[in-house]
C-alpha cells in the first residue's frame, strides 16, 4: 500500500473513537484474564512455553516427512487430502468440491485460512454462497465488515451496534441484550445447520501419526459444520501439522489461556474420518486442503521459519500498544498485530504489505507473551531490512548510511553534537529524521538542545577522558 | 545521542557513579550504539558501528557502564544477534564485549551497592518503565530499587506501566500519529495517579512524554531523568523545570 | 483427471520441491517431551481436581451413587421442563423409568430423524473418560454414540463413572479405544461444559449452537 493510503487508513482508524474505546477495553480485559489464569492454574508457565516451542520446532524441522505421514494416514482413514500451492488453488478446490455435489450454499466455521485466501468473495463470484456461523464472523458478514482480531473478530462492535446490525438484516426487533442477541443468532442458524449439505472449517492442529485433525471452539458451530452436513471440507495451513496427539495436547495447554485466559475451550473436536460403518451421523465425505501460500518459503529462511510456530492465539495483538490504538483494520490483512506484521508480507509480498512494518515501536511485549516464543520484534526488524533492499526508500537508505558513517567517525560525531544550535544540526548527525520531523513537531514540542556536554564533562573532577 | 538532547542526565549519572566510589574513564571517541540503524532495518550499518565500538573499548576490560537501558540492551544483548552468522572468533570477540555492558542502575545497585541518603523534601513520584530497560536489559528492578531507596519519595505505581509510551526511536517520526495516540494514553494513565512528578530512565521516553505534555499544554506534570533526580535528592538540591 | 486432482497433484509437486529446501537448525535433534500436565497446578486427588475444574467450566455437577441416577435425572428433567429426551442405543439405564413426555432412541441414521434430533429438548450422553487436570469429559463417536447427541439438544445430561477419571488429556487420548480395523473413532470430542460465546463485548453467554446446560452425573 502506498504511503498516502497508509497514512489515511491509520488516520481514519485513529479517528474512530468508538472502535478505539471498545478495542482498548477488550484488550485490557484479555490481558488481565490471561495473567489471572496463569497465576492460578500453572506451576511453570515458562517451562510450558519452552515445551510448546520445542513441539513446533520438532515438527517444522521434520515437516516434509510429517506432511507425507499425515497424507498417508488421513487417506487411510478415508479423508480426501488435497494440496493447494496458492490461495487461488485452495479456492478453486473448495469451489470444485461444491460444484461436484451441486451445492450452492455452504456454512462456515471460523477459519483464518479462509479469510487469508479470500474464499467468501471467490465463492460468491462463482455462484456459491458462503455463510459464516461463528457469532463474531456472522456479525461482520451481515454488516459487510472485516475481522478486527484473529480470535475475537467483532471485538470492535458493542452490543448496541450489534443490535442495530441484527435488526436491520435479520428482521428482528432491536435489542442490546447480549443473551437475546445470542439467541437471535442461534435461531437464525438453527435451520441452516439442520439442512446443511456442506460445511467448511479451519484446523488448529493436524496430527501426522493419526491422520487426524484437531479443532477447537466454544460455540458448537464448528462441530455443527463438521458433523451435521454430508460433506466437511477443512482448510489447513501445512504448518499446522504436528507429529502426535501428545504434541497437540501440549499446545492446547497454552493456546486459549494465551488467547483469552480460558483454561480449555468448550470443545476440542478431533476428526479422523468420515462417518464409519454403523455410525448414525457424521459427514459422508471429509476433505482437507493443505495450503502452502508462502509457508514453504518461510520454512527455507533461517529467521522467518520461526513465525510458522504461530498457533494463532492472538496474544501478541492483545498486548500490542500499536494494535490497541489503530485496530486490526489498519493492517489491511486478515492477520493484524505483530504476527500479522510478520506473516502478511510473507504471504502477500512486501510490495502489498510492507507498509505495515512501521506499525511497531519494538517495545518487545509481544515476544514476551507469545506462547511459542516467536521473536516477533526481531523478525519485524529483519523484514524492515528486507524491505530496505527490495523496495528501497532512497532517502532513508542515504540517511542511514550517513548516520552509520558519522557514528564511526568521532570527529564528525562530536562536530555534529557540538553544533546543535538548531534541531537541523541533529538531523545532519542522525539523518533519518529529516523528512518526517514535521510529524514529531505536530504532536510534541521539540527538545531544547544543549551543546555543552563535552565542556561540562571536562568540568567534572577526576573523570579521565581518553581517546 | 542522549548526550545531545539531555546532557544533564548523562552528567548526573557520571557524578553518581563517582559519588559511590567508581573511577570513571570516558572514551572521547565514543559515538552511538547504532540503535537508529538497527531498528530501522540496517543490520550491515549497525554491525559496522558495533565493530567500531568494540574496537574502541578493546584496550582494557573494565565494565562499560551505559546511562540508558535501551543503549545498554542493544550493546549487551542484541549485538550478538547481529553477528549470529559470523565466524566463531568474531562471535567470541562480540561476546566478550557484551559481557562488560551494564546499565548505570545495575552498576549502582549490584556493584557499588549504593546507599542513597535522601535529603529532599517529601514528594510523590511515579516511574515510567522503558520497554528496552524492562525487556532487553532487564534493569527495571534496579531502577525502581534506586527510586524506592529514597526515603522521602513516595513511589506511586503507574497503571499499565508495561505499555510503551510510543517513542520507539524512528517509530515516533515514521508513525507520528500513532506515537501521539500511544503517548496520550500514557499521559492519561499518569494523570490517573494524580502524581505530578514522573521519573524515567530513558532519554527517548523522556523527550517523548515531556514533549507531548508541553504540546498538550499540561504544565503541572514534569518528567525527570532518574539520575538527575537521584543526584539532586542526595545532594539536597531542589528540582528545577 | 478431475480438476481437483489436477490442481492438487501440481500443488503437491510444487510444495514438496520447496519443502526440500527447508532450513534446518544446525545440530538440531528433536526433543523428547514429557506429558504437559506437569505444568498444571493440581491437588493430589483426581476426583476433587476433576470436580473443581468441571464446575469452573460451568458443568452442573451432580455426585451420586449409581442407584440414584434415574431419580436424579428425573429431577433435572422435571426442573428444566424437558419435553422430549433423546438417548443412545445400549444405554445402561432403564429408559422406561425416565419421566419425560417423548422419548426417542437415536437408533437410525440422522437422515431419517433429522427434525426429531434437532427438536429434542434433552439428551443423555455416556462419557468414555474424563480429564482431572482440565475438568473435561471425552466422548467418542460410534454406533451407540452419535455426534449430534451431545450437540443438538439444549439440555445435555452426561454420565460419568468416577473410576474413568484420568489425570491428563494425554492419558485420556491413550485410553481411546482403537477399533478392530485399527482406526480411531472418526470423532473424538473433549467437552468442557456448555456451548458458549464471548464474541460480543467479551461477555460470556451460554448455549449458542450446542447445549445451554450440561449436567454431569459423576457416580
Amino acid at each position: 500500500m502506498d504511503k498516502r493510503a497508509h497514512r489515511k487508513l491509520v488516520h481514519d482508524n485513529l479517528e474512530n473513537k468508538q472502535m478505539r474505546c471498545n478495542l482498548s477495553a477488550a484488550m485490557h480485559q484479555l490481558q488481565q484474564n490471561r495473567a489471572a489464569l496463569i497465576a492460578k492454574k500453572y506451576v511453570d508457565w515458562q517451562g510450558l512455553r519452552n515445551h510448546a516451542k520445542a513441539v513446533k520446532n520438532n515438527a517444522l524441522m521434520d515437516l516434509p516427512a510429517l506432511v507425507e505421514m499425515f497424507e498417508k494416514n488421513a487417506t487411510q482413514n478415508g479423508i480426501k487430502v488435497h494440496y493447494a500451492s496458492s490461495a487461488e488453488d485452495a479456492c478453486a478446490i473448495v469451489l470444485a468440491i461444491a460444484k461436484e455435489h451441486q451445492i450452492s450454499s455452504i456454512l462456515k466455521g471460523k477459519s483464518m485460512v479462509s479469510e487469508e485466501i479470500g474464499l467468501n468473495a471467490y465463492l460468491q463470484a462463482h455462484g456459491v454462497k458462503a455463510e459464516e456461523s461463528d457469532l463474531g464472523e456472522l456479525i461482520l458478514q451481515l454488516s459487510h465488515d472485516k475481522p478486527m482480531h484473529i480470535v475475537t473478530p467483532a471485538v470492535h462492535r458493542n452490543r448496541y451496534e450489534v443490535g442495530k446490525i441484527f435488526a436491520s438484516t435479520l428482521n428482528v426487533p432491536e435489542t442490546s441484550d447480549i443473551q437475546e442477541l445470542n439467541s437471535i443468532a442461534r435461531t437464525h442458524l438453527r435451520q441452516e445447520f439442520a439442512h446443511l449439505k456442506m460445511g467448511l472449517s479451519g484446523v488448529n492442529f493436524a496430527i501426522a501419526e493419526k491422520g487426524a485433525m484437531w479443532l477447537i471452539e466454544n460455540e458448537g458451530n464448528g462441530r455443527m459444520c463438521t458433523s451435521s452436513p454430508d460433506i466437511h471440507v477443512a482448510l489447513c495451513g501445512i504448518e499446522k501439522i504436528v507429529r502426535c496427539f501428545e504434541d497437540a495436547a501440549a499446545l492446547i495447554h497454552l493456546l486459549t489461556p494465551s488467547a483469552t485466559g480460558q483454561f480449555i475451550p468448550a470443545y476440542n473436536n478431533i476428526i479422523s474420518g468420515p462417518r464409519r460403518e454403523g455410525e448414525l451421523d457424521g459427514p459422508r465425505e471429509v476433505h482437507v486442503v493443505l495450503l502452502d501460500h508462502g509457508r514453504s518459503f518461510m520454512l527455507q529462511d533461517p529467521d522467518f521459519y520461526q513465525a510458522l510456530r504461530c498457533i494463532r492465539c492472538g496474544a501478541c495483538m492483545n498486548f500490542c500498544p500499536v494494535f490497541d490504538n489503530i485496530g486490526g483494520h489498519s493492517y489491511h490483512s486478515p492477520y493484524p498485530g505483530p504476527i500479522g506484521t510478520v506473516v502478511s508480507p510473507n504471504y502477500y509480498g512486501l510490495k502489498e504489505n510492507g507498509d505495515m512494518l512501521t506499525f511497531c515501536s519494538l517495545c518487545g511485549r509481544c515476544a514476551e507473551v507469545c506462547p511459542e516464543k516467536i521473536p516477533l520484534p526481531d523478525l519485524i526488524r529483519k523484514l524492515r531490512a528486507k524491505l530496505a533492499v527490495n523496495e528501497p526508500n532512497l532517502a532513508q537508505n542515504a540517511s542511514m548510511k550517513a548516520f552509520a558513517k558519522a557514528a564511526q567517525s568521532p570527529r564528525l560525531w562530536r562536530f555534529g553534537m557540538q553544533h546543535l544550535h538548531s534541531f537541523n544540526g541533529l538531523i545532519h548527525a542522525a539523518g533519518p529524521h529529516l523528512p518526517v520531523l514535521e510529524g514529531w513537531a505536530a504532536y510534541k514540542e521539540l527538545p531544547q538542545l544543549k551543546t555543552d556536554f563535552y565542556a561540562a564533562l571536562q568540568q567534572i573532577p577526576a573523570v579521565q577522558i581518553e581517546d | 545521542m542522549g548526550a545531545a538532547a539531555l546532557p544533564d542526565s548523562t552528567l548526573s549519572a557520571v557524578k553518581l557513579l563517582q559519588h559511590f566510589g567508581a573511577e570513571i574513564i570516558f572514551k572521547r571517541r565514543q559515538t552511538c550504539c547504532g540503535q537508529p540503524a538497527f531498528n530501522t532495518g540496517y543490520p550491515q550499518e549497525t554491525k559496522q558501528i558495533a565493530l567500531y565500538n568494540i574496537a574502541l573499548f578493546a584496550d582494557n576490560d573494565y565494565p562499560i557502564v551505559v546511562p540508558s537501558g535501551s543503549c545498554a540492551g542493544l550493546m549487551g544483548k542484541e549485538y550478538p544477534e547481529l553477528f549470529a552468522h559470523d565466524d566463531a572468533q568474531t562471535q567470541q570477540m562480540v561476546q566478550r564485549f557484551c559481557a562488560r555492558i551494564l546499565d548505570v542502575s545495575q552498576y549502582l545497585t549490584n556493584v557499588l551497592q549504593a546507599k542513597l541518603e535522601d535529603k529532599g523534601e517529601p514528594l510523590k513520584a511515579t516511574f515510567h518503565v522503558s520497554c528496552h530497560a524492562l525487556r532487553v536489559q532487564h534493569c527495571v528492578p534496579n531502577q525502581k530499587a534506586l527510586l524506592q531507596a529514597l526515603n522521602n519519595v513516595e513511589y506511586v505505581p503507574l497503571p499499565y506501566e508495561e505499555e510503551c509510551c510510543g517513542f520507539g526511536g524512528t517509530f515516533s517520526v515514521l508513525e507520528p500519529e500513532i506515537s501521539n495516540a500511544m503517548v496520550s494514553e500514557k499521559i492519561k494513565h499518569i494523570q490517573e495517579t494524580g502524581v505530578k512528578v514522573v521519573i524515567a530512565a530513558d532519554n527517548g521516553c523522556i523527550l517523548n512524554i515531556s514533549g507531548a505534555l508541553k504540546k498538550q499544554g499540561i504544565e503541572d506534570i514534569k518528567v525527570y531523568a532518574l539520575y538527575d533526580f537521584i543526584l539532586k535528592r542526595i545532594m539536597g538540591e531542589t528540582l528545577n523545570g | 483427471m478431475s480438476e481437483i486432482d489436477a490442481i492438487s497433484s501440481r500443488s503437491r509437486q510444487e510444495i514438496f520441491a520447496r519443502l526440500k529446501k527447508a532450513y534446518h537448525i544446525p545440530g538440531f535433534t528433536p526433543e523428547k517431551l514429557p506429558d504437559p500436565v506437569q505444568y498444571i497446578r493440581m491437588g493430589d486427588d483426581l476426583l476433587e481436581d476433576f470436580c473443581t475444574n468441571a464446575q469452573a467450566n460451568m458443568f452442573v455437577l451432580h455426585r451420586c451413587i449409581k442407584e440414584n441416577l434415574t431419580a436424579k435425572i428425573n429431577a433435572i428433567l422435571k426442573e428444566e421442563g424437558a419435553k422430549s429426551l433423546l438417548y443412545p442405543q445400549g444405554l445402561s439405564l432403564d429408559v422406561t423409568k425416565l419421566e419425560v413426555k417423548d422419548k426417542l432412541c437415536y437408533d437410525q441414521p440422522i437422515e431419517n430423524i433429522r427434525a426429531e434430533v434437532f427438536d429434542a429438548t434433552a439428551g443423555i450422553v455416556c462419557c468414555q473418560c474424563a480429564v482431572a487436570s482440565h475438568g473435561a469429559v471425552l466422548v467418542s463417536s460410534g454406533p451407540q454414540q452419535p455426534r449430534l447427541l451431545s450437540l443438538a439438544v439444549p439440555l445435555c445430561i452426561m454420565l460419568l463413572p468416577k473410576e474413568r477419571i484420568v489425570k491428563s488429556i494425554c492419558e485420556a487420548l491413550s485410553q481411546v479405544q482403537v477399533r478392530p480395523d485399527g482406526k480411531l473413532p472418526a470423532n473424538i470430542v473433549f467437552i468442557s461444559g456448555p456451548s458458549r460465546t464471548s464474541d460480543i463485548e467479551l461477555k460470556t453467554v451460554y448455549g449458542v449452537h450446542g447445549p445451554q446446560q450440561v449436567h454431569l452425573m459423576v457416580f
